[in-house]
């Protein structure tokens, strides 16, 4: 493919076209088709933890079902608080493996509690804010918390510690930021569909990231009419979950390669997310971005969207197969109820207008 | 289960895991619902241990030559207490070995990676692996010396999968009741059950 000249992250959010338009593709996916379709298929794909299903949780919220009502969100207290106690679980883990002591003795009483009979229940009794703040606040925990990079955590640690007061109380109930923060390992598939006018319905489908989904992801290659593809911007200090030791960036070129080349895709409108652009911002402030990239400009590595351009370039030197015309490029913050917003209506802006070119 | 009218509707009805899961009728159509959205390999690995459980336990039976009240989640506490009274005895070579092997048909179908029903585990996949190759050196010592009472006692209690999968079933049950249960409560197939149920399903 050469050297791809991109201009990566431009301020008004808009996709990059590419040069080389190549309509005549003998290998033609199933787009040729999806034209006269009531229904208009779009994939989520992505390595796992990259956030493919916090924007579905989003979409689904703009479209008003699953979260929106009370009845659905009290269904999710116990999801919320089995979040908290496996981020104090892997909390309190990491500061035996990294040897780091819990400083304060009722810190390390109530750690005890934790990795051997704390259970969600519990989490009623308003004391257990208290205890659980304390302990969160520990300065061993706070210095594990630091050196996140080394095990692994969910992104949500901070602000579930952070609203311990609400979610451990008999009367909680998730607000909708709870669910979206809420991180759920996704296994197999699940989809929703809602309309996009001209009689037409779109039908967005979410699926599991690890090793062991990818394998399931082929089952629908053939009759998808789209695809957007997240990857995690900073991951660019972090291993897989699923075998530490492996650089999730490695992964996340792999899994996209293998996606974006894809004969079935030839054809097919592809949407490349780069997420997590606050988590990214917040954390390239204190830790080596130009680090993890040998070919990277280390005078740069404070600039964000110097970082993102970088990111992009590494990306789009995958594609070797799918046509640059209909590959679109966009950043996202996917917990941002506004921003996943904006960038959802782009990305179905992309995808039907791309469908009207056929 | 509970109800807030007298009229029946499934929308003020609420099910809840631990029910459906111990219900064989509400878990085949939970397990239906998993087949389609290609998430049923965690259920169907719950029901290859709980097969496995069964055996396990009637081999202790017939070892002790006495019908021991095992419990269905039977924890290590009562393999302890094996290897004083049960000098003179020996294990039964090919129902130990049958176990091993059962026990190894669950590692291949669900735990290695590229399994063909792989389980989505973290790092208890490698713990569990490592684990199981302990096991996988007690039976090549079994083979050898399966008069050697200690080693069948020590293999015997290895082969409780109360402890090999302890890590794994909490992966499995998180995974289920957080990703799939809540989905499956709203779905067609949990509302259609319902409504065919109706009331007198408790």
């Amino acid at each position: 493919m050469g050297n791809i000249v991109v201009s990566p992250h431009d301020k008004e959010g808009q996709h990059h076209m590419m040069a080389t338009p190549t309509s005549n593709n003998p290998n033609g996916g199933s787009a040729a088709t999806a034209k006269n379709k009531s229904e208009i298929t779009v994939l989520l794909l992505g390595a796992g933890e990259s956030g493919k299903s916090t924007l579905f949780k989003q979409v689904q919220f703009f479209h008003g079902v699953g979260i929106t009502h009370d009845q659905e969100r009290i269904e999710l207290i116990e999801i919320v608080r089995l979040n908290v106690l496996e981020n104090a679980k892997n909390l309190v883990a990491a500061t035996q493996h990294l040897n780091i002591p819990i400083e304060q003795p009722e810190n390390r009483e109530t750690a005890k509690l934790i990795i051997n009979s704390l259970n969600t229940n519990d989490l009623e009794d308003p004391s257990w804010s208290k205890r659980l703040y304390s302990l969160w606040k520990d300065a061993g925990i706070q210095k594990a918390y630091e050196n996140r990079e080394k095990f692994q955590l969910y992104d949500s640690t901070e602000y579930l510690f952070e609203n311990l007061d609400r979610i451990c109380s008999d009367k909680y109930v998730p607000t909708v930021v709870d669910v979206i923060r809420t991180r759920t390992k996704t296994i197999g598939i699940t989809d929703m569909k809602f309309d996009v006018g001209d009689g037409k319905q779109l039908r967005l489908v979410d699926v599991g990231g690890q090793r062991n989904e990818r394998r399931k992801w082929i089952h629908f290659f053939n009759t998808v009419d789209a695809v957007v593809f997240l990857t995690s911007l900073s991951e660019f200090d972090l291993n897989l979950y699923e075998d530490n030791g492996y650089w999730r960036v490695k992964e996340s070129l792999r899994v996209f390669n293998e996606v974006v080349n894809n004969a079935l895709f030839y054809k097919v409108p592809f949407v490349l997310l780069f997420n997590k652009r606050d988590l990214f911002e917040k954390k390239i402030a204190t830790k080596s971005f130009s680090k993890y990239f040998s070919g990277f400009n280390e005078a740069e590595e404070k600039n964000p969207v110097a970082c993102i351009e970088y990111m992009t370039k590494l990306f789009l030197n995958e594609i070797t197969e799918h046509p640059l015309d209909t590959v679109s490029v966009k950043t996202l913050s996917a917990i941002d109820h506004d921003n996943s917003k904006q960038v959802f209506e782009e990305v179905k802006q992309f995808i039907m207008t791309q469908q009207h070119r056929e | 289960m509970r109800q807030d009218k007298t009229t029946f509707n499934p929308d003020n009805y609420c099910l809840v895991y631990e029910e459906v899961m111990t219900c064989q009728e509400t878990r085949n159509i939970f397990k239906e619902f998993l087949k389609e959205n290609m998430a049923e390999e965690p259920l169907l690995y719950l029901d290859e241990c709980e097969k496995y459980k069964v055996e396990y336990a009637k081999l202790k039976e017939k070892f002790h030559g006495l019908s021991l009240m095992v419990k269905r989640s039977s924890s290590v506490g009562n393999v302890s207490d094996l290897g004083n009274e049960t000098s003179g005895k020996e294990w039964d070579k090919n129902q130990l070995t049958k176990l091993f092997v059962n026990l190894k048909g669950i590692i291949d179908e669900f735990i290695v990676e590229e399994a063909t029903k792989e389980l989505n585990l973290s790092s208890v996949r490698q713990w569990t692996i490592m684990e199981w190759q302990i096991i996988e050196a007690m039976m090549n010592g079994f083979e050898q010396d399966s008069s050697n009472l200690e080693l069948s006692n020590n293999l015997y209690r290895k082969l409780d999968i109360n402890v090999l999968f302890e890590k794994v079933d909490l992966v499995v049950m998180i995974d289920l009741k957080m990703d799939q249960f809540p989905r499956f409560i709203r779905s067609n197939l949990a509302r259609k059950f319902l409504l065919e149920k109706g009331e007198h399903f408790t």
